[in-house]
Parts: C-alpha cells; structure tokens; sequence
C-alpha cells in the first residue's frame, strides 16, 4: 500500500471546492491535506468538501487536520458549535467510527455520498 | 511477531501493515483488525512526536498472544512518560486537545481492554495494550 495521500482538487459548484482524498491520512500526511487546503482557501475557496470514499486509513491526526483547515476557513472553532464551511462526505465506516468516538460528528456534518455534501452548503 | 523500525511518521504505514500482517497470522479476529492498527498507529504516533520528539530514536513493536487475549507491547528509549498515569478526558469541544497526543490516547483507552507501562531495564518505556478475546481459536 501506498504511504502517501494523493489530492484531487476540483470545483463542482460555484463556490464548493472539493479535495478527493486518496490513501492513508496519518500522522504522516496530516500537513500534506493542511498544506493543500490552504493553498485552495489562499486562492479564494470558501466551502470545502473532503470526499473520503478512498481513505484507507485515518487516525486522530486526521481530525487534527481537518480542525486546522475549518480554523483556516474562518470557523473560529475553539468556540464553535458547528462548522458550516467544510463538509465531509462518503467515509467508509471505519472512518466515521473515528469521527464520532472523538465527538467531530456533532461538529462537522458528514454526508454519504459527495452530491448531498456539496448541496448541503 | 516482532517489528523494529526506527522513530519516524514515515515508518507508520509499515506498522500498520505489520499490524494487520501479524494479526491475520495470530488468528486474530478479522473485525478488529482496523481497531487494532489504529490504538498501535496512535501509540506509535505519540511516542514519535511527544516522546522522541522528532529526535532518531527507536521503536519495537512485539505481538504476542496470551490464551485468547491479545498482547500489543511497544517498546522504546524516550525519555519515560507513563500514560496510563494521564488523565485524558475528551475535551468539551471536539475542536481542541487539552494536553498533546490527548485525542490518540482517548482512541486507545476506547479500544483497548487493559493499558499498561512500565519502565525497562534499560531505562525505556514499555508500554503493553491488551484486547481480551481477540485470538479466534
């Protein structure tokens, strides 16, 4: 298996860009989503979709990513109910076990498939 | 089974595939290998960035039954730090980590049956996670 995290940026509405996310999202890739993200928010990206359907794994370092990307898009969410402007879509189970054993599924709205995520905005 | 790898994230794919390797040969019951590749991932992860600190260092990782339960210990030579000593309690908002390496810690204390630490004889950490019935016999 491949150790790294491959990206796929499109934009499939007007103002939702989506990062298709490709094999493990660990400790060793956390800054590689981080660094991407920032670059498509630098360049004006206001709602984000991470489509995870092909993650093949992720630990707490990906939560740690996922925070510092809705902190970069203007969530401040050390307060924050809720994030509104970056949506999670399709995680396979074990994935969105992981979400919810650390409390994210209350904050982050994770959707089956990337057609809801994208209209969820 | 035994796995030596020197103190890197980019050595965490290798351990996880170690894990399922070693696992798939123990008999481990298939519906708790992700679990178990996740609280070795976490574990390995903090002894790397909090222990070692980014500092060369190693990392040994032993699995081993004992009757049906299951035995992950791993081994390193950070500076000793005991977590099982360490209060994690899930931060009110899942935003932010009270102490380093928190989130990590409450993963393993979800998923494993028993925690513990104890220092080597050669001054290093040895930290043991424990799955009850986790060997399909």
């Amino acid at each position: 298996m491949s150790d790294t995290l491959h990206i796929a940026i499109s934009n499939e509405a007007a103002s939702v860009t989506v990062l298709q996310l490709t094999g493990p999202l660990d400790a060793n890739t956390q800054k590689d989503l981080e660094e991407k993200a920032n670059e498509v928010i630098d360049g004006g990206a206001k709602h984000i979709v991470l489509e995870m359907s092909k993650v093949s794994y992720m630990g707490s370092a990906g939560l740690r990513a996922i925070h510092a990307i809705t902190k970069k898009l203007g969530d401040d969410s050390d307060n924050a109910i809720k994030s509104d402007d970056l949506k999670i879509a399709s995680p396979s189970d074990e994935v969105r076990k992981i979400f919810k054993t650390l409390g994210f599924d209350t904050y982050i709205d994770i959707l089956d498939d990337l057609d809801s995520a994208i209209a969820s905005f | 089974m035994l796995l030596k790898v020197r103190a890197g994230l980019s050595e965490l794919e290798k351990i996880r595939e170690f894990v399922a390797s070693a696992a798939n040969t123990m008999a481990v019951d298939e519906k708790l290998v992700g679990d178990l590749k996740l609280v070795v991932d976490e574990a390995a992860t903090n002894i790397i960035n909090h222990g070692y600190q980014g500092k060369p260092g190693d990392i040994e990782i032993e699995m081993r039954a004992s009757g049906a339960d299951l035995i992950i210990t791993l081994r390193d030579h950070a500076p000793v730090f005991d977590p099982t000593s360490h209060q994690v309690p899930l931060p009110k908002s899942p935003a932010e980590e009270e102490k380093p390496g928190g989130f990590g810690l409450h993963l393993i204390r979800n998923i494993a049956d028993e925690m513990k630490h104890r220092v080597s004889i050669d001054g290093g950490n040895e930290l043991s996670l424990i799955k009850y019935n986790a060997i399909t016999l």
